[in-house]
C-alpha cells in the first residue's frame, strides 16, 4: 500500500500551521533530546569534555540528516562554546583560513567566549584541491588553539580516511527506523495530529534512518494531501554505494537519473562505480556489452570535456550514462548492486599481457607500413585480421618479421573476433 | 547463522590469522584475549558480515539492545524488521515494551542524560 493511495485519510488533526518548518519547531534543542547513535554521541561528549590545548581535532562521520551538525550546536550550546564555522569558500586560502581564525589563536573572542572551529562537510573543502586549501586546512588542524570539530558525509573517501588518521573519529550511523518512529510520534504528540499508522510506516521507511528527512515528511503528510514519499521534493543525496545501487536498481529513467545526479562524487567516480558492478554482475554477454558500450560513451564524454575543458559538456554525462545502462539492461529492474574495487587479478593480469601484445605487434608491423602504431592499431590491424582469415599465409608471415609466438596469439584472436564479426553481419 | 550481540562480547572459532587480522583492520572488530571480540561504534558491521560469511560460510545475525531498559530488542517481531539493515543503523532501539509507553520519548531522552 503506497501513501498516494491514501491521501483522503491523511488528515485528522487539528493546529497544523505552515509558519514554521518542523525541523526548525521540533529538531533536537539538546544532546539528549536526539534520537539514535547513542555509543558516538556519549563519546564526543567526554572529547570535548576532555579537550585541552594541542589535542587532537574531532570529525563527525555519517550520512546526511543523522544529526552531526545539531550535536554540535546543541552540545557547544551547552557547554558555553561559540561557533566559529569555517566553509568551504573560507578554507581556499592559508590567508583566508587566517583571517577569519585570527582570534582563536588565544582561545578567545572579543568577549570573553570559548570558541571552536566547525568545519562543516569537509567533503566540499576537499573537492577543491587546486585551491591549495587542503594544505591550509591541515596547517590550521596541526597548530589549532581550540577545539576543530569536522563533519564528512562519506567515511570511504581516501581523502576523508587521510584525514581521520589525525583526528578523533566518531562514526555516525543511519537512525533505526523504530527509533525515527519513536521521534515522530512525540512530535504529532505535541501538534496534536493523528495521522494512520500506515503512513506514519511510510514516512518512516522513506526516511531511510535520515531524522531532517523523517520531519521534514511527516510535516508534508500532515499538511498536504498531495504526497509522493518516494522523493517528495526534498533535496536526497546519496554516497557512492547507494547513488550507484539505485541508479542500477531502477527500472525508470527519471528515478535512475536522479540517484545519479544525486550521487555525491565524481563523474569518473561514477563511471567507476557502474563499470565495476557492471562486470560483476550476473549479466549476459550481450547485455553486458551494451551496457559496456553506454559506460564507454559516457566515459568519451569525459575525456572530450577534460581535453578541451568543455565542462558545459558536464550537463549531459549523467543522461548519456543513465540512459545508455538502462538502455542496455532493457529497463528491467536488476538485483545488480553495487560492486567496488578493481578487476580480478586474473583478467587484469590478461589485460595487461594483451595490452602489451598489441602494443608490440603495432610498433612492429606498423614500423614496416610506415605508419603510427596508434594508426597501425585503429586504421590497418582489423582489416589485416580480416584479410588473414582468407589468407592463412599473413599469419604465417608474422614470424619472419620477428613477431613471436605470444605476440601472434593476440593477433589470432583479433582475427577470431573480426571473423564472429563479419559472420554476425553477412559478410559487411 | 551466526549471531552476535551488540555491546557483548562474544568468542569467534579460530579461522586462522589473515581472518583475524581482517577482523582487526578492515571491520575494527575489538579483541580481547581473554573476553573475545566486541562490536564497537567504529565497528564496520557490513565489513563484519563479509568476512565472517567467508570464512565460516554462514550469514550474521546482529542482536541490538533496548537502549531504555537494556533488555533484548525482539527484531523478528518488528513491524521494520524488512526495512531495518542492522548493518548499517546505529545499534540500539527499543524493545516492545518501552515503545507501548506513552512517555517512550521521555524515558529515552532520560536514559541518555544520566549516562552523561
Amino acid at each position: 500500500m503506497t501513501v498516494k493511495k491514501m491521501r483522503g485519510e491523511i488528515r485528522k488533526g487539528a493546529k497544523v500551521t505552515p509558519d514554521e518548518t518542523w525541523v526548525v519547531k521540533h529538531g533536537h534543542k539538546t544532546i539528549s533530546q536526539m534520537v539514535g547513535n547513542e555509543a558516538s554521541r556519549f563519546g564526543f561528549v567526554r572529547w570535548l569534555e576532555m579537550w585541552k590545548r594541542g589535542g587532537k581535532p574531532a570529525i563527525l562521520l555519517g550520512p546526511p540528516g543523522v544529526g552531526k551538525t545539531s550535536l554540535v550546536y546543541a552540545l557547544a550550546n551547552e557547554m558555553g562554546y561559540t561557533i566559529l564555522e569555517l566553509n568551504a569558500s573560507d578554507a581556499r586560502t592559508k590567508a583566508r583560513i587566517d583571517a577569519k581564525v585570527g582570534p582563536t589563536r588565544e582561545n578567545k573572542s572579543l568577549f570573553d567566549e570559548r570558541l571552536l572551529i566547525l568545519m562543516d562537510e569537509v567533503d566540499g573543502l576537499y573537492g577543491r584541491q587546486d585551491q591549495g586549501g587542503i594544505e591550509a586546512v591541515k596547517d590550521l588542524i596541526m597548530s589549532a588553539e581550540v577545539p576543530i570539530i569536522m563533519t564528512a558525509n562519506s567515511e570511504r573517501d581516501d581523502r576523508i580516511k587521510r584525514l581521520s588518521s589525525k583526528a578523533e573519529v566518531f562514526l555516525f550511523r543511519r537512525v533505526p527506523p523504530r527509533l525515527v518512529e519513536m521521534y515522530l510520534k512525540q512530535i504529532l504528540g505535541k501538534e496534536g495530529i493523528e495521522i494512520d499508522s500506515s503512513i506514519l510506516k511510510e514516512v518512516v521507511g522513506s526516511s531511510n534512518g535520515d531524522m531532517r528527512a523523517a520531519i521534514n515528511d511527516l510535516m508534508s503528510v500532515s499538511l498536504s494531501k498531495l504526497i509522493d514519499l518516494s522523493w517528495s521534493g526534498r533535496d536526497r543525496s546519496f554516497d557512492l554505494e547507494d547513488g550507484i545501487g539505485g541508479l542500477l536498481e531502477s527500472d525508470d529513467l527519471e528515478e535512475a537519473l536522479k540517484y545519479s545526479k544525486s550521487t555525491r562524487a565524481s563523474p569518473q567516480e561514477k563511471l567507476q562505480g557502474v563499470f565495476t558492478s557492471l562486470i560483476a554482475a550476473d549479466l549476459d554477454v550481450e547485455e553486458l556489452a551494451r551496457a559496456l558500450s553506454a559506460v564507454s560513451k559516457a566515459d568519451l564524454i569525459l575525456g572530450r570535456i577534460r581535453r578541451y575543458q568543455d565542462w558545459r559538456l558536464l550537463r549531459y554525462f549523467d543522461t548519456i550514462l543513465t540512459s545508455g545502462v538502462l538502455k542496455a539492461l532493457q529497463g528491467k529492474r536488476r538485483n545488480i548492486g553495487f560492486r567496488k574495487g578493481t578487476l580480478p587479478w586474473d583478467l587484469r593480469l590478461r589485460i595487461w599481457n594483451e595490452g602489451r601484445s598489441f602494443r608490440i605487434l603495432n610498433a612492429k608491423l606498423g614500423n614496416i607500413f610506415s605508419v603510427s602504431s596508434k594508426d597501425f592499431g585503429t586504421l590497418y590491424l582489423p582489416y589485416m585480421a580480416a584479410v588473414a582469415n582468407k589468407d592463412k599465409a599473413i599469419l604465417e608471415s608474422l614470424s619472419r618479421v620477428g613477431i613471436d609466438d605470444a605476440v601472434g596469439r593476440v593477433f589470432q584472436k583479433e582475427m577470431a573476433r573480426m571473423d564472429t564479426h563479419f559472420k554476425k553481419n553477412n559478410g559487411r | 547463522m551466526v549471531t552476535i550481540s551488540i555491546g557483548d562480547w562474544f568468542k569467534l572459532p579460530f579461522m586462522g590469522k589473515d581472518v583475524f587480522v581482517r577482523l582487526a583492520r578492515d571491520a575494527q572488530l575489538r579483541y580481547d584475549s581473554k573476553k573475545g571480540f566486541l562490536v564497537t561504534p567504529s565497528t564496520n558491521l557490513v565489513s563484519l558480515s563479509t568476512i565472517l560469511h567467508t570464512a565460516l560460510g554462514e550469514d550474521v545475525n546482529y542482536a541490538v539492545k533496548c537502549f531504555i531498559c537494556g533488555s533484548p530488542a525482539p527484531c523478528n517481531q518488528c513491524i521494520y524488521t524488512q526495512i531495518c539493515d542492522k548493518r548499517v543503523v546505529s545499534s540500539a532501539c527499543i524493545c516492545n515494551s518501552c515503545e507501548g509507553k506513552e512517555e517512550a520519548y521521555t524515558l529515552y531522552s532520560l536514559k541518555f542524560a544520566q549516562g552523561l
